[in-house]
């Protein structure tokens, strides 16, 4: 290891200190209370760190490869990095008036958020499937502490252990098939994987690997667990975890499937396909009859992993590029829908159904307003980020000739515009209930107005990100 | 790039939509104004470019072309020629008068109504301007948020049933055409010049689709546009949604939304897919027919006001579409004007309608009896825009149904005799509908009906006057279309070869069998030089 090694990690290291720093100022404010102080000190501190990293993140390193080839930090983990930053800087903003609210331990809560980011970047840089699995774990632990972190909750304790068991049993699979992959190829390195002749070992190994990611992705039918733990998860958790798990699982298959294994696409793309489209399906149709909006935005959020897949069952430059671009829209628009439900609030609970959102347009009309920009986002419709980012990936099914799950892929668009504009109209018609009252927040003010921006931005000017994604997917080829 | 006039008109209704925005809401008055102020200014830069539009070139004016995603191949290209020209200004012309139309009707949350209504002006001026096929996807879709949101929440009792099927069904036929868009795009990438969005640019080069590939995508785009019209049998989402919004969104639904479908077709359908569009135009053509006799017959049987009025508008829409698909000169000519005409006079008839109901409340035709005796100035004014409606001479009407029927009795003679009777049909509905409301004994529950304000007065004054005016002098809009639609039509009588002068129209080629020579024909001669000077394009 040397300082280069170190240079090349930088957005990973800064973050890791933030954490640090992070629970170090709140055992000091804590004392011996046990109590964590209203006052949002740790939230600074962890916002600073993630500006840092996106600053650092924004230069390329001297020499990209480090620590002995087993880690890189090419143009592709800087664009994963980038969808990671942006969803946890957004997560950070959002958090503060809810954990005050709620009385949540705020240090434990930013350490943790800080370090799974730092799982999911560390996944997009991997080179060696040991890399991978250290960044799965390090994603995934901390998102379970997460989940069970409001401790006075059986709901939010019982998602926890839910998470904890189902995930252990994800991640078993995941370490399987890597033992396997390493029998049938000798080697963990993935840039020497592409020369590994293709053997049923090798196959039963990336099977199992995939079912790990798959997990983690909430891929059908590894997507059992993603509605409790969503419902029963306090909202700023779900709302991360509802991304940043994304983000690595999408980070992971990229470096796995088409940087890794492009001579066996024939065989893993028809699997692939196969799954996208259940996913699609499953997500979609379960969707519709959701009256409760956690549990709504768990499946549409498993919508979405079929809607990424796409990008990786279709390989080549355009399904990289579609993913890349999917996972910042999807963290920005993910943020701002769970955002307006973070404001709300009924009889000091979280009003999460659909019917508290009555009568939002009345009291809280720019709340209102990013919400309905997110849903119409999440739809698919322009003019908006979930467009370009959707039209990417059919793009990317129609040039490899799979128009099955283009098709598949449209149609189940169609029916997701049902449920996401009933919750859009319901923000913006009928009179408010009396038990639900939103809350006033500077801190999410600033989160939903950078969604809201940024969902626009990315919908009417898409040039930029397309641009720098378009770069780190050249960087590949 | 400068922003030309094109961009204006884009901007203005969004800068209006944001000033808005920003407005207090609860000064109602000054909402309207500033909503108004949007609307009428983006009017006047519309009738700008319609006057300065040069008639008699075949390509595209005002151009704008700016890089919008390079690395995709998506450009911002705006332009209108002969086919959108006039459409643009009808849109201009129609928002202005459905805000003034809406003060009686939408009395809460005026706020988001003057934005969203100013959204929804974007997204059809957009959708008549975008020259790329992801910009006009874009167009074509955004417009659909807005309009879900007008009927959703401002309709009747039965609003969100109603949206939300409009959605779908619009959706659902529009996504299919976004796979096709991608279909033509990847297409050209195998061609010479590589692949792009860009319209004009993809004419200009063979597209690289024939046989049932071509048969497909044309579908596609067909099906969506279909919809949007509606044609026969994809119109179940129309009475539903007519009826159950506020009349001023119907209006727009009505006179505006469905003529995007229809400009679809002949934007896209057609010159992207000559053969196909020969191959099913016949079978698009008894559509069309079906579609003229089923609405006719259809709107006879209704007594609610909008329904009645709602299958009536489907069954003149059948008309443009038999003009469309009789390839034929002066048919596509006819099918143009009649675009501006059914937009005038279906959507005075849905104003009318609008404020009879305010004032009484009634939405079916036999609750009225004798109105004309009570509120003679806008039962007069009913009857004019009836009478357009049902083609009499003299109005806007005639012209363009003469034009389609003339056209497609050169091409499809079995298809406009039947199309005909549908003329009849129309008469019957509307005289029908006429009778029970304005004539007949006078009901005694509805003495006090009080009769058009100076305000309304003002708000149809302008609509009888461009009846009117295109009935007896149709001439400034035929010679603004005779040159693109010739264009049009020969390069879909060609076969597969394309010149790349052909891409922006123009082509000096010489006509074939499919569309008589332009100088003979009653359109070319309504229209004057324009349809010779059009071989001066570029």
């Amino acid at each position: 290891m040397s300082w280069r090694d170190l240079g090349a990690a930088s957005p990973e290291l800064v973050l890791t200190v933030a954490a640090l720093a992070v629970l170090l100022y709140d055992a000091w404010t804590t004392g011996p209370s046990l109590e964590s102080p209203r006052g949002g000190g740790a939230g600074w501190l962890a916002l600073a760190g993630v500006a840092l990293a996106v600053l650092l993140n924004a230069f390329p390193p001297a020499a990209p490869v480090a620590f002995a080839g087993m880690y890189v930090r090419d143009r592709l983990t800087q664009a994963v990095t980038l969808a990671a930053l942006l969803g946890t800087g957004i997560t950070v903003l959002l958090s503060p008036a809810y954990l005050n609210r709620f009385r949540l331990p705020a240090g434990e809560y930013y350490a943790l958020v800080l370090f799974s980011a730092v799982g999911a970047i560390l996944m997009g840089a991997a080179r060696n499937l040991a890399v991978l699995f250290l960044g799965l774990e390090i994603l995934s632990f901390p998102l379970y502490t997460l989940a069970a972190l409001a401790t006075r909750s059986r709901r939010s304790q019982e998602a926890g252990l839910k998470y904890l068991l189902l995930g252990a049993f994800g991640t078993a699979f995941f370490v399987y098939g890597v033992a396997l992959v390493y029998g049938a190829a000798g080697t963990l390195d993935l840039s020497r994987l592409a020369g590994v002749p293709i053997t049923p070992l090798l196959g039963v190994g990336v099977a199992l690997l995939t079912i790990g990611l798959g997990f983690e992705a909430a891929l059908a039918p590894f997507h059992a667990w993603a509605p409790d733990v969503y419902e029963g998860a306090p909202l700023p958790a779900t709302a991360f975890m509802s991304v940043i798990a994304k983000v690595g699982a999408f980070a992971g298959f990229l470096r796995v499937f088409p940087l890794a294994l492009p001579a066996a696409s024939a065989q893993w793309s028809a699997a692939l396909v196969a799954v996208a489209i259940v996913t699609m399906i499953w997500g979609n149709l379960a969707a519709l009859f959701q009256t409760n909006l956690k549990r709504l935005l768990a499946y549409s959020s498993i919508a979405h992993a079929g809607y990424m897949l796409i990008g990786i069952a279709a390989p080549g430059p355009a399904g990289t590029l579609g993913v890349l671009y999917y996972l910042v829209v999807y963290a920005v628009m993910n943020l701002g829908a769970f955002g307006v439900l973070i404001l709300l609030e009924r009889r000091g609970e979280e009003a999460d159904e659909i019917a508290d959102l009555a009568g939002l347009w009345g009291r809280a009309p720019w709340a209102a307003g990013v919400l309905a920009l997110c849903m119409v986002s999440l739809a698919g419709l322009p003019p908006t980020g979930g467009f370009i980012a959707k039209l990417y990936l059919f793009r990317a099914a129609l040039e490899a000739r799979h128009t099955a799950l283009a098709l598949v892929a449209v149609l189940t668009s169609v029916v997701s515009v049902y449920y996401y504009l009933r919750v859009a109209a319901a923000a913006l018609s009928g009179t408010a209930p009396d038990a639900v009252a939103p809350r006033r927040s500077a801190t999410v003010g600033i989160a939903l107005a950078l969604a809201g921006a940024g969902v626009l931005w990315f919908g009417i000017l898409p040039s930029t990100l397309t641009a720098f994604v378009q770069q780190a997917v050249q960087a590949l080829r | 790039m400068t922003p030309g006039p094109l961009t204006l008109l884009l901007a203005i209704p969004l800068a209006g939509a944001a000033a808005a925005a920003a407005a207090d809401a609860r000064g109602e008055r000054r909402l309207r104004a500033v909503g108004f102020a949007a609307m009428l200014l983006t009017f006047l830069v519309a009738a700008w470019v319609w006057l300065r539009f040069a008639p008699g070139v075949a390509g595209l004016q005002f151009e704008e072309r700016a890089a919008w995603v390079p690395a995709v191949g998506m450009t911002y290209h705006l332009g209108v020629d002969g086919l959108s020209v006039s459409l643009i200004a009808l849109v201009a012309f129609l928002f202005p008068i459905a805000l003034g139309a809406s003060a009686g009707q939408i009395r809460e949350r005026v706020k988001p109504f003057v934005v969203t209504l100013l959204l929804l002006e974007t997204g059809l001026l957009g959708t008549f301007l975008a020259q790329d096929l992801v910009l006009f996807y874009v167009f074509w879709e955004a417009m659909l948020v807005p309009m879900y949101f007008l009927i959703a929440l401002w309709g009747g009792p039965a609003r969100m049933r109603a949206a939300i099927k409009f959605f779908l069904y619009t959706m659902a036929g529009s996504v299919l055409m976004l796979l096709a868009i991608i279909a033509v795009y990847l297409n050209a990438a195998h061609q010479p010049g590589g692949s792009t969005f860009d319209l004009p640019a993809l004419l200009a080069r063979p597209l690289g689709v024939t046989g049932s590939a071509e048969t497909l995508l044309f579908l596609a785009f067909a099906v969506a546009f279909a919809i949007k019209m509606p044609v026969w049998p994809l119109h179940t989402w129309l009475p539903d949604a007519y009826a159950a919004s506020p009349p001023v969104v119907t209006v727009l639904l009505a006179g505006l939304m469905a003529k995007a479908g229809a400009y679809g077709l002949l934007r896209f359908c057609l010159p992207l897919f000559p053969d196909a569009s020969r191959t099913l135009g016949p079978l698009l053509s008894g559509l069309a027919v079906i579609g003229i006799l089923y609405g006719g017959a259809i709107a006879w049987t209704q007594r609610d006001m909008r329904r009645l009025l709602a299958y009536g508008s489907m069954s003149h829409m059948g008309f443009i579409l038999l003009g469309i698909f009789a390839l034929d000169a002066t048919a596509v000519q006819g099918s143009l004007i009649q675009m501006i005409n059914h937009g005038v006079s279906t959507g005075a008839l849905f104003v009318l309608a609008g404020l009879l109901l305010d004032r009484t409340g009634r939405a079916r035709t036999d609750e009225y009896g004798g109105v004309a005796s009570l509120i003679p100035a806008f039962s007069a004014v009913t009857l004019i825009v009836v009478m357009s409606s049902l083609a009499l001479p003299a109005t806007n009407g005639f012209i363009g149904e003469f034009l389609i029927l003339l056209g497609t009795f050169e091409t499809r003679p079995a298809a406009a005799v039947v199309a005909t009777v549908g003329v009849v049909v129309a008469v019957a509905y509307l005289l029908a509908f006429v009778g029970r409301v304005f004539h007949g004994p006078v009901r005694e529950d509805l003495r006090g009906l009080a009769d058009l304000t100076p305000r309304e007065r003002a708000l149809v004054a302008p609509l009888v006057l461009v009846i009117f005016w295109t009935g007896l002098y149709p001439q400034p809009l035929l010679e603004r279309s005779a040159a693109t639609v010739n264009a049009l039509l020969n390069r879909v009588a060609g076969t597969t070869a394309v010149q790349p002068a052909a891409a922006h129209g123009g082509s000096p080629r010489a006509v074939t069998p499919d569309s008589p020579p332009a100088g003979g024909s009653p359109a070319a001669f309504a229209a004057g030089p324009g349809g010779r000077t059009g071989r001066q394009g570029r």
